[in-house]
């Protein structure tokens, strides 16, 4: 059955609720969110897909936001890429997921991604841009 | 006196009462010729004399009608002559007025799309010199990223890669 924008709202606020509820020091824990998908169940059965829809979405968001991508050619210095895991954090405010991965294309250099942001710091993100900037 | 008179004509053999009677007669047949011949006669030839001479006065005015109009037609032919004349200097003036004003419109109309064509031309240019920039640019750039990707060691790679971790950390 297709809600109104009424309802539609408000499933959207008590998803985003539930979504922070889920939550302990900025990551989700399968306590919480057993929890909280045990209060989805007990919710009416017109109310119960909607919301469970909202908070699955809002909660992979959350996952794609702190979701740190690192893109290299070569290996790394693990001290190095400590830091820029902790610096990253820090920014998030959120402890990261990394996730770690060897391209070639990049030449030399790494090419980070933190959910919507993207920081290329590769010789082939410079000599792209150099180029652009010759044309 | 007068029988002496008749005596000497009776001498010459002329009988007086005969030309008397003859003279009578004369006179008789000069005024039947006269009355019924001359007169008739000279009434027509004053009649035709009449005619003769109305018809010379009538060529006289037509003559003279004739030259006053011959003369007015020359005034009308002078008069359209030089109408004629004028219209056809005001159609020359006209005509080369015109074709002055063609020739500018035409020099203008050339040397705009000259203007135009070099303008198309220097647009041309430089969109293939943008283009020509653009290919050296991505040669370039793809050059040395595979002179780069082939030349450089491991060794050299790390430390790149160190160094582009510790200036990603700074800046965050």
């Amino acid at each position: 059955m297709k809600q109104s924008k009424a309802q539609r709202s408000r499933t959207l606020a008590l998803a985003g609720k539930l979504a922070v509820a889920s939550l302990e020091n900025g990551v989700p824990t399968l306590e919480r969110v057993g929890a909280v998908l045990k209060f989805i169940s007990s919710r009416p059965h017109r109310e119960k897909l909607p919301l469970l829809v909202a908070y699955e979405r809002l909660m992979r968001r959350r996952e794609f936001l702190r979701t740190l991508s690192i893109e290299r050619a070569g290996a790394v210095d693990s001290a190095s890429r400590d830091a820029l895991v902790a610096a990253l954090s820090g920014t998030a405010k959120v402890p990261l997921l990394v996730s770690e991965k060897e391209n070639p294309d990049l030449v030399a250099g790494l090419r980070v991604r933190l959910g919507d942001d993207v920081y290329d710091a590769s010789l082939a993100g410079m000599l792209a841009r150099l180029g652009g900037a010759a044309r | 006196m007068l029988e002496s008179f008749l005596n000497t004509l009776a001498g010459m053999g002329v009988e007086w009462r005969l030309l008397c009677m003859q003279a009578v007669n004369f006179g008789i047949v000069a005024a039947i010729l006269y009355y019924f011949l001359f007169r008739p006669v000279l009434k027509m030839m004053d009649a035709r004399r009449k005619k003769i001479e109305d018809g010379l006065a009538y060529a006289e005015a037509m003559q003279k009608k004739l030259a006053e109009a011959e003369a007015r037609e020359a005034e009308v032919l002078n008069a359209a002559r030089k109408t004629a004349q004028e219209i056809v200097e005001k159609a020359r003036a006209a005509a080369t007025a015109y074709e002055e004003s063609q020739a500018k419109e035409t020099a203008a109309r050339v040397e705009q799309m000259l203007a135009k064509a070099k303008e198309a031309i220097e647009m041309e240019r430089r969109r293939q010199f943008e283009e020509l920039k653009g290919e050296v640019s991505r040669l370039v750039v793809l050059t040395t990223g595979k002179l780069l990707s082939r030349e450089l060691s491991a060794e050299e790679r790390k430390s790149l890669n160190t160094r582009a971790a510790e200036e990603l950390a700074r800046s965050n």
